[in-house]
């Protein structure tokens, strides 16, 4: 471990994965309890589209993109009138659309390439001091806000049904939660790519839920799972020369793994208390 | 005394030694790997970031990739937007000086090179902001690989003066070999020149160019973008009509749609490697086409 954070690279990418897990693993609860969580991978496609936009319209393809962004996850947080729609069937969509979106916009430019779209996200290993300092602002806003508004946001979460239920007096603490989390994971899509976020995102949530109730607990056992697994992937990648990212969502998937196996061993012991 | 100061001279000329040791040189690609070996022999270790089997487009960092590139004292690339996607990323994270482009250690090959299809008029964001310098696989030209080991010498005598006589004679023992084989290889095509192909995407130019073929279309003609029904129906259309017998792509890419204008025309499909190391026994550059050329001819009908 100390002759991995000796080598200065792998100490830089090291405190972003850290700093990102912890973020993450945190939104990550309220994303898994208001059953929303493909959100991250349409707002990744959302920003990817923006790019595009941005590119044909010879604008910064880097403001287009973010405009884009917080415009879509304004229109994902109104209210679903239709009960029977799941959110997450919406989500679904936008990601679908908005990738295709992408490939039709690049198809009308003269000398487009697919693999334009993933120039904009990023790889945890080559992540600068400066796009640190940017995610460290950034989500350092995002949690002191949502600390300080944790009385309102935190029911929001928990009972999702009943702001979506059409309720458009909840619908500002859901527009301010969509907007948090889109420009977390805007920025941190561009430091550590799609697959890292969505699973520093979503696994140590759930890994959380299998074992604890309260939210404050989810918290807390949220952002352990999220950095035990992050410095167990970095070290992996590291020792065995894998890709930093798909190495830290293997640790993360295990370790959700071992949970499960837990949790249903417990079950199975302590039969009644656990019902 | 004597013994004391010999030893102590041994020990010096040890670690001189040691300290100059051989240059350490990574590339990008397995061809500018093969190219740097010949001309740089035994007094450079060359190693390659991309494997010839790969895609050079695209790369997942890995931590010993990046320690690879902090350590090198010569980075050399192929450049106009080929290795966009990762190299600056990479030496970002390598945090190594001495190979940032404009220092003595960096050489991006594609400003020694005559580029072909440079996008016309000026180039603008609209443009995708993709390969506006042009099409950047100039090694699959022989032509292009004696610009490059002679750009590789004059970087490696830079950095190693003392061995400039090494340099020069490795440079033209390989220029040697690349002239009896560029006679060979020319030989070999002769009796397909004008043959019309058509390629995967527009990987295939200089080669092309160099040895005579017509490349008549692209089944993909913007990368990762699956082409629509009108095109493919004109580019079957346009198959027929000229005859083309041979639809040439990379290992790495689907076959799917090959195969398809295989099925409406006839054409065969040849997946021909465009870089050393991307099929058996292809080692080295002259290897390369060698491969290519014995493929190719073996492919086109009898006399035609």
């Amino acid at each position: 471990m100390s002759e991995m954070l000796a080598i200065p690279f792998m100490r830089t990418a090291v405190a972003a994965g850290l700093l990102l897990a912890a973020v993450l693993a945190y939104l990550g609860i309220h994303v898994v309890r208001r059953r929303i969580v493909f959100v991250d991978l349409a707002i990744a496609q959302l920003s990817a589209v923006g790019v595009t936009i941005g590119l044909l319209l010879e604008k910064d393809p880097v403001i287009v993109s973010m405009a884009v962004t917080l415009a879509g996850a304004a229109l994902l947080s109104l209210p679903a009138r239709e009960r029977r729609i799941p959110q997450e069937a919406i989500m679904g969509i936008v990601y679908a659309v908005a990738t295709a979106a992408a490939v039709l916009l690049i198809a009308r430019m003269p000398h487009g390439e697919a693999d334009l779209m993933n120039l904009f996200f990023g790889n945890i290993l080559a992540v600068t001091p400066g796009q640190i300092g940017l995610l460290g602002s950034v989500s350092g806003a995002a949690v002191l806000a949502h600390a300080f508004f944790a009385k309102r946001l935190t029911p929001s979460s928990q009972t999702p049904e009943g702001v979506s239920g059409g309720e458009w007096a909840g619908w500002g603490w859901n527009l301010f939660f969509y907007l948090t989390l889109a420009l977390v994971i805007t920025v941190a899509i561009r430091t550590a790519g799609v697959l890292l976020v969505f699973s520093d995102l979503i696994i140590p949530a759930v890994t959380a839920l299998l074992w604890v109730h309260r939210w404050f607990a989810l918290i807390l056992v949220s952002v352990t799972v999220g950095l035990v697994g992050n410095a167990a992937g970095f070290y992996a990648s590291y020792r065995f020369d894998l890709p930093a990212g798909p190495a830290i969502v293997a640790c993360l998937g295990g370790g959700l793994l071992l949970a499960a196996v837990g949790r249903g061993l417990a079950r199975l012991t302590f039969r009644s208390p656990s019902v | 005394m004597k013994k004391i100061g010999i030893t102590v001279f041994i020990f010096l000329c040890l670690f001189r030694q040691a300290d100059a040791g051989p240059l350490r040189v990574v590339t990008t690609t397995e061809d500018l790997a093969s190219i740097a070996r010949e001309v740089g022999g035994s007094l450079v270790v060359v190693e390659s970031l991309t494997r010839g089997s790969q895609d050079p487009h695209f790369l997942e960092a890995r931590p010993s990739l990046i320690l690879k590139t902090s350590r090198a004292d010569l980075f050399i690339q192929v450049g106009m937007g080929l290795e966009a996607g990762w190299a600056p990323a990479l030496l970002t994270g390598a945090r190594n000086p001495t190979i940032l482009p404009g220092n003595p250690g960096h050489l991006d090959g594609s400003l020694r090179i005559e580029p072909l299809e440079i996008p016309p008029g000026p180039v603008d964001r609209s443009q995708g902001d993709v390969h506006p310098f042009g099409n950047p696989h100039y090694w699959l030209d022989p032509e292009n690989g004696r610009i490059l080991a002679r750009a590789v010498a004059s970087h490696l005598t830079e950095r190693l003066p003392d061995q400039s006589s090494q340099i020069e004679k490795n440079l033209s023992s390989f220029l040697r070999r690349l002239d009896e084989g560029m006679a060979r290889w020319t030989d070999r095509m002769r009796p397909y020149r004008g043959a019309k192909v058509v390629t995967y995407h527009r990987s295939w130019s200089y080669f092309a160019r160099r040895f005579g073929l017509e490349v008549v279309g692209y089944v993909e003609p913007k990368p990762g973008i699956p082409p629509s029904p009108a095109y493919l129906q004109g580019l079957i259309g346009r198959m027929k009509q000229e005859g083309v017998r041979v639809v040439v792509m990379e290992p790495y890419f689907g076959r799917a749609l090959a195969d398809l204008l295989s099925r409406e025309t006839g054409a065969k499909v040849l997946t021909l490697p465009p870089s050393v190391g991307g099929a058996e026994g292809v080692n080295t550059y002259p290897d390369l086409f060698d491969h290519l050329v014995g493929r190719l001819t073996s492919a086109f009908p009898e006399g035609r």
